[in-house]
């Protein structure tokens, strides 16, 4: 890109409900010594601490815009206010805009693709939404607003996180990222964050690489429950009762690195581990083996399975369901072993959230004409439903990168890096209300050339 | 247009004077006898100048956080100004001492302008449009406006003001509610502009397209297809032509006879950059538009052939003709000031 894009000053929109630790996380950009003249338009009359920014107070006016688009709306005041701004002497390194708690992020992000005037010396950066933990429950199943605000995030701080149990995180983490299959999800204590995962984030750059995890886009766990285990050598045995399901996976090794999180890091192997044929095994067979087992529950009554451990060390235990649901345990004679560390991922709550995120991760090149036309028309009827998409696909003939973002209807690409040595290859995700994920895989297959 | 055949020379114009080292220039007016030149700057004070030497007689204190707006009463005595830190100032000229403080009555105060008899002052701050007498004592306050107020224009008759906002341009009739008229189209309009023989109201809108009233009709046109939002309008002195300006282009419209409906627009389109204002000549068909390219141009109309050019080095904000057209002053973005002759 040329000098002039690059030295448009980055703008990061801060979203989230009353009380969810905004100004909290905006004192905390502000006062640390960062070196960076910030600028900050408020809606909510917070307490900010003040030395090297600027504070403005700004009225929301929010305007329809008649550009054949039917969702397309601006933020009038920001307009008018961060023209003036880029008309001082002093100039700002970034500018942070805060929204009413209640506030549809579109109108904001919006505004930067409308005003060519503000979109030819601002950059937005990122939406940022920072999320009430301990009361986000409270609000999500009927607020459009905090789905809004979590679908349009490039970045999501599940905030107050020590104000619930791990167990709630994690089934509020998955199912942020069920909503939002894109955004990047810190955990934070009173907006406690590195400055790098909020500030020139990338969010809109189309410069950027996308990331998206293919783990991301289906973020279903294969097991509910793992523990961490520390065993002296001998003979153990694993016990189950009569449980929901005939049969269960598990997946158990050995732990080399012991410590704080050793399970938490371990999960992006062992979904790898599930995705393996498992071994079946029926009761009373040995499951020491490391690897993925089907353990065979259909005979009625207590069952076992054996364990033979030769060296003393740590173990996990990765369980396709909760140790509850079939009354399991490792025991070593009759005395029950208790894990030292546990983590359980939520699969009892299946919220059947009516916004998701859609991936597509596919090799192959694509014919030009036909993508945009698809992409066109897929954001003219549905892009009310569809709040963000972004994409980089690989074009028939072409030798860069084609990238693309959009909020609703508007629209941007452009010829990015060439792909080099890198393997060509589509990844575009769409995030948006009743998402038809059928529809958007059939309609990209049409366009491979 | 094909009648002119012989192809005008480009004039280059040197400025006669230049004063540097301010802020970005966010207004710039000539008193009424061209004797005073005012620039006021984002950062807030406002250089009341001599208009022939270039001197600066006072440096004004302005509006903390940036002067947005300036009018000179019509006698040339009073200045008043208008910025962010929510007030209006009126200042005398010949002193530079302050005379009356204004409250804006909401935000920012974005527009000032004193009214064809020169005793009363229009502001509008946010919603509020407020009147004020010559002794700083609000007599009406019109905020029935569904957004910031965005133009305000007297009428000739000094007791009817417009005003533009979201949602279109009403009309007052000073003092009375609800307003006279109100000309309605659902869109963000940010400019306004009264023709000066009264007949027609033009607004330009965010979603790239103009609207113009007939005042006394209703009857309205629209003109759509800009590269961008429509900031900046003029008309020229007869009437007959509307300049509007966005991005790079400035379009002209002809308003004789049946009007611009089934003409086409003489598109003005060679800066390279967006253009920042853009003014007539208060007597000539001449246009003047001054960029963020630097570049100060005048258009012959209705031809659009260039007559004159100056390259300036920085960004250019703001340009003022002078009441007699001999000269015209531009500011900049890195807040110079210069002035120029124009035979």
């Amino acid at each position: 890109m040329s000098a002039i894009s690059s030295s448009r000053v980055p703008v990061t929109i801060l979203t989230g409900f009353l009380g969810a630790g905004k100004t909290t996380l905006l004192n905390r950009i502000l006062s640390e010594n960062h070196g960076k003249r910030i600028a900050v338009i408020e809606n909510e009359f917070g307490e900010i601490g003040i030395d090297n920014a600027l504070v403005i107070n700004a009225d929301e006016e929010i305007f329809e815009m008649n550009n054949g688009c039917i969702c397309c709306t601006v933020r009038g005041d920001l307009i008018r206010i961060l023209g003036n701004l880029m008309r001082r002497r002093d100039k700002f390194d970034a500018i942070l805009i805060e929204t009413t708690g209640l506030a549809d992020p579109a109108p904001v992000a919006q505004t930067f693709f409308v005003d060519e005037e503000i979109g030819s010396q601002l950059r937005l950066d990122a939406v940022i939404t920072v999320v009430d933990t301990k009361h986000v429950h409270l609000h999500i199943d009927d607020s459009d607003e905090v789905k809004e605000q979590i679908a349009f995030a490039d970045v999501i701080l599940l905030n107050k996180a020590d104000l619930v149990s791990q167990f709630e995180l994690d089934a509020l983490e998955k199912r942020v990222r069920s909503m939002n299959a894109m955004a990047r999800v810190h955990r934070t204590v009173n907006g406690q964050v590195d400055l790098k995962a909020v500030l020139d984030v990338g969010g809109f750059d189309l410069d950027r690489a996308l990331s998206i995890k293919p783990s991301f886009l289906e973020p279903e766990y294969p097991f509910e429950w793992a523990g961490l285990f520390h065993l002296a050598a001998g003979d153990y045995r694993w016990t189950l009762n009569d449980g929901p399901d005939p049969a269960m996976r598990l997946a158990w090794q050995p732990v080399a690195a012991v410590g704080d999180g050793c399970l938490e890091d371990l999960k992006e192997s062992v979904v790898r581990l599930f995705a393996d044929t498992p071994k079946r095994l029926t009761p009373d067979a040995d499951l020491t083996a490391v690897g993925l087992h089907e353990l065979d529950l259909r005979v009625g009554g207590i069952k076992q399975f054996k364990i033979a451990i030769e060296q003393d060390g740590h173990y996990a235990c990765f369980t396709q369901h909760h140790p509850d649901e079939f009354d399991m345990s490792l025991r070593r004679g009759e005395e029950v072993v208790q894990p030292q560390q546990t983590l359980e991922w939520n699969a009892g709550h299946e919220h059947d959230d009516e916004v998701s995120s859609v991936g597509i991760s596919e090799p192959g090149d694509l014919d030009y004409g036909r993508f945009n036309e698809w992409i066109g028309q897929l954001l003219r009827e549905k892009g009310v439903d569809i709040y963000r998409s972004k994409g980089i696909v690989s074009l028939k003939g072409m030798d860069k990168k084609l990238v693309f973002h959009a909020v609703h209807m508007l629209f941007d690409m452009q010829a990015d890096q060439p792909w080099g040595e890198e393997p060509r290859r589509n990844q575009l995700i769409f995030i948006g209300r009743n998402l038809d994920r059928q529809a958007l895989n059939e309609g990209f297959r049409l366009c491979l050339a | 247009m094909s009648g002119l055949s012989e192809k005008a020379p480009i004039q280059l114009i040197e400025p006669q004077w230049r004063i540097v080292g301010g802020d970005y220039v966010t207004a710039l007016a000539f008193s009424p006898d061209g004797s005073m030149l005012a620039a006021a700057s984002a950062g807030g004070p406002i250089l009341l100048i001599e208009g022939e030497t270039g001197r600066v007689v006072h440096e004004l204190s302005g509006h903390g956080l940036g002067t947005l707006a300036l009018d000179w009463s019509r006698d040339g005595r009073r200045l008043a100004s208008g910025g962010q830190d929510g007030k209006a100032r009126i200042w005398d000229a010949a002193s530079g001492s302050e005379v009356a403080r204004l409250d804006g009555g909401s935000g920012w105060v974005e527009h000032v302008a004193w009214s064809p008899s020169a005793d009363q002052l229009a502001t509008a701050a946010g919603k509020v449009v407020k009147l004020w007498n010559d002794d700083g004592e609000t007599i009406h306050v019109h905020d029935d406006h569904a957004s910031t107020v965005t133009g305000l224009a007297w009428l000739r008759d000094g007791r009817r003001l417009a005003t533009a906002c979201y949602g279109g341009v009403k009309l007052w009739r000073l003092g009375r509610k609800p307003e006279e008229k109100h000309f309605q189209w659902k869109g963000s309009f940010l400019s306004l502009s009264l023709s000066p023989d009264d007949r027609h109201l033009a607004a330009g809108c965010q979603d790239a397209s103009l609207f113009v009233w007939n005042v006394k009709t209703a009857k309205n046109v629209g003109m759509s297809g800009y590269p961008g939002k429509i900031g900046l309008l003029d008309w020229n002195p007869s009437s007959r032509y509307l300049a509007s300006g966005a991005a790079k282009d400035a379009v002209l419209w002809d308003f004789s006879g049946k009007g611009p409906a089934d003409r086409e627009p003489l598109v003005l389109s060679r800066h390279a950059d967006r253009i920042a204002d853009l003014r007539f000549h208060p007597k000539q068909d001449i246009l003047a538009t001054a960029g963020e390219d630097g570049m100060l141009i005048l258009w012959r109309i209705p031809e659009g052939v260039i007559r004159n050019l100056c390259i300036l080095k920085n960004p250019l904000s703001r340009l003022a003709w002078n009441p007699q057209g001999m000269a015209l002053a531009v500011g900049s973005a890195e807040g110079e000031v210069c002035r120029f002759a124009v035979d």
